[in-house]
C-alpha cells in the first residue's frame, strides 16, 4: 500500500465523513480532493477512456453526495465508494455491450491490430533493449485487463492498484473472500499468459522503462 | 508434509495476507515444489509488471450543491400540532363565513343544494296544473282591468283635448254629433250616398272635357310643329337645287371656253 493510499485513508476520518453526512459541502469537497484522483484512475483502468472516466468519477461523487446520509459505518466508506464506482463501471460496460456492432470493418480493424502487435512482439524479442514508453506499457495494460470478465477486473484493480485488502474487497463486491481470491488467481493468469504472447516480462521492463 | 496450497493461499502469500507461522510453511512448500514455486513466480512477474503502471494525473472538480440536504429537511419539519392547530383554525373559519353568509347545505331528493340567505319556506312549495292555471287567469283578468281604465282615461283625455284646440267645441257638443251619426236612418245614408255620386259625376264630367281639349291642343302643336319641318325641309331642298344648277353652269361655261384641241 503506497503513502499516499495510507494518507488519504487517514484523512477520510470519521469526522471528515460525519460533516459531510450533515450537509457541510466543504467537508465534502475535501472527501472530493482526497478521493478524487483514486476513484478516477480506478474507473480508467476499467474503461479505458479518459473523458468517460471523467465522466463515471463524476457520478460517482454526485452518488455519494446523494447517499452519504445512508452510510451508517463511516469505517466502510472506502468499499462503500468503490461499490458505488464500480457499479456505475458495469453499468456502462453493459451499455457499450448492447451497443457494440461488429461490422466488417471492425474486424478488419482488429485483424490489423493483431498482426500489428505480433509485430510488436517479435521485435522486442529480438531487441530486449527497445525503449519503451510508460504510456505504451500502460495502453497495454489497460487493454488486457479490458479483456478480463467484469468480476476478475475489478478484483485485480482493487487489489493491484487500490490496496484494498482481500475482506474490503469482498464487503465492496458483496461475495466471500474466496470467492474474490478465486477470481484474482485467474484474472492474474489470464494477465500473465498475455503479457507472455507480447514479451512483456520483468526483465524487458527493466530494461525498456 | 501436510501443509496444503489452493489458489486462496497462494493469494494470500502473494499479497502479503497470511500469518508468520502460515508463510513459514509456504515459504518450505514453494522451496520443495518446483511447479508451484514457477507458477508463484510467474504471477509475482505478473504483479511487478502491472505495478509498473503509475496513476494518470487529473483535475479534481469542486462540487457545489444548493443546500445541504440535512438542513433542508430539518427545516421542513413541522410538529404534528402545529397541522392539527391549522386545521382547527380553517375549519372555525368556515364555520364563521357560513354563520355570516347564512350558508345552508342541504341534501334532498333532487341532490344537494348550497344557499346564501334567508330560508324561503315557499321555495319548496309544489302547484298543481290547476293552480298554475288559475294565477294565469288572474293575472290576465287584473291586466285586462288595468288596460280597459287606461284606454277610457285616454279616449276622455283626446275628447277633451280636440274639443278645445280644433273645434272649439265642448266635450257634450261633440258627444252629441257622434251619438247622431251613430243613430242616422238608411233613407239619410241613400241620400248621402247620392248626393256623393252626383259630384263625383260631374267632378268626372270635368275632368275628361280638360282631358280632351289637353290632347286637343297638344295635337294642334304636333301639327304645327310638323308643318314647320316640312316648311324648313323644301326651303333647304330648294337651296341645295340652287346650287347645284349654280355649279353646273360654272363648269358648263368653263368647259365651252377652252379650245377644241387642247383634248387631242
Amino acid at each position: 500500500m503506497s503513502v499516499e493510499t495510507i494518507a488519504v485513508d487517514i484523512i477520510s476520518a470519521d469526522h471528515l465523513i460525519s460533516r459531510a453526512q450533515k450537509g457541510d459541502e466543504k467537508a465534502f469537497n475535501q472527501l472530493v480532493n482526497h478521493w478524487y484522483k483514486r476513484i478516477y484512475n480506478y474507473v480508467l483502468k476499467y474503461c479505458t477512456e479518459e473523458d468517460l472516466a471523467t465522466e463515471l468519477a463524476q457520478k460517482t461523487f454526485i452518488a455519494v453526495f446523494k447517499n452519504l446520509k445512508t452510510l451508517k459505518n463511516t469505517e466502510s466508506f472506502k468499499p462503500w465508494i468503490y461499490r458505488i464506482a464500480t457499479n456505475f463501471c458495469h453499468e456502462e460496460a453493459r451499455r457499450q455491450a448492447r451497443n457494440k456492432m461488429h461490422s466488417i470493418a471492425t474486424q478488419e480493424h482488429e485483424e490489423e491490430k493483431h498482426t500489428h502487435d505480433q509485430a510488436i512482439a517479435e521485435s522486442r524479442m529480438f531487441n530486449p533493449e527497445r525503449s519503451f514508453q510508460q504510456s505504451e506499457l500502460a495502453k497495454i495494460v489497460f487493454e488486457y485487463i479490458g479483456e478480463l470478465p467484469d468480476e476478475q477486473r475489478c478484483v485485480v484493480l482493487m487489489k493491484e492498484y487500490e490496496g484494498f485488502k482481500f475482506h474490503e474487497i469482498a464487503e465492496a463486491l458483496s461475495t466471500s473472500e474466496n470467492t474474490v481470491k478465486t477470481r484474482l488467481y485467474r484474472g492474474l493468469r489470464f494477465l500473465k499468459k498475455r503479457l507472455e504472447e507480447q514479451n512483456i516480462t520483468r526483465e524487458t521492463i527493466h530494461y525498456e522503462l | 508434509m501436510s501443509y496444503k496450497v489452493d489458489e486462496s493461499k497462494l493469494m494470500d502469500y502473494l499479497y502479503g495476507e497470511l500469518s508468520d507461522k502460515e508463510k513459514k510453511q509456504m515459504e518450505r512448500y514453494l522451496q520443495e515444489n518446483e511447479t508451484a514455486s514457477a507458477e508463484f513466480e510467474a504471477l509475482k512477474e505478473v504483479q511487478t509488471v502491472l505495478g509498473r503502471v503509475k496513476d494518470r494525473e487529473t483535475e479534481v472538480p469542486h462540487f457545489t450543491f444548493p443546500q445541504p440536504s440535512v438542513v433542508v429537511s430539518d427545516a421542513r419539519l413541522t410538529p404534528w400540532w402545529r397541522y392539527a392547530m391549522g386545521l382547527a383554525a380553517s375549519i372555525a373559519l368556515l364555520f364563521l363565513m357560513g354563520y355570516l353568509t347564512s350558508l345552508r347545505i342541504s341534501i334532498n331528493d333532487g341532490g344537494v343544494q348550497i344557499a346564501f340567505g334567508k330560508n324561503d319556506s315557499q321555495s319548496n312549495q309544489t302547484y298543481s296544473k290547476e293552480d298554475v292555471e288559475n294565477i294565469v287567469q288572474r293575472l290576465l283578468a287584473s291586466n285586462n282591468e288595468i288596460i280597459e281604465e287606461k284606454l277610457d282615461q285616454s279616449e276622455g283625455a283626446i275628447i277633451q283635448k280636440i274639443s278645445q284646440d280644433k273645434f272649439l267645441m265642448n266635450a257634450d257638443t261633440l258627444n252629441e254629433y257622434l251619438a247622431k251619426l251613430w243613430n242616422l236612418d238608411q233613407e239619410t245614408l241613400m241620400g248621402i250616398v247620392e248626393n256623393s255620386e252626383q259630384h263625383q259625376k260631374k267632378y268626372t264630367d270635368e275632368m275628361l272635357r280638360s282631358l280632351a281639349i289637353y290632347l286637343d291642343v297638344q295635337r294642334q302643336n304636333d301639327l304645327e310643329l310638323i308643318q314647320a319641318r316640312f316648311e324648313n325641309f323644301e326651303n333647304n331642298a330648294e337651296y341645295n337645287q340652287r346650287q347645284t344648277n349654280q355649279i353646273l353652269t360654272n363648269l358648263i361655261g368653263t368647259v365651252a371656253e377652252q379650245p377644241i384641241n387642247q383634248y387631242e
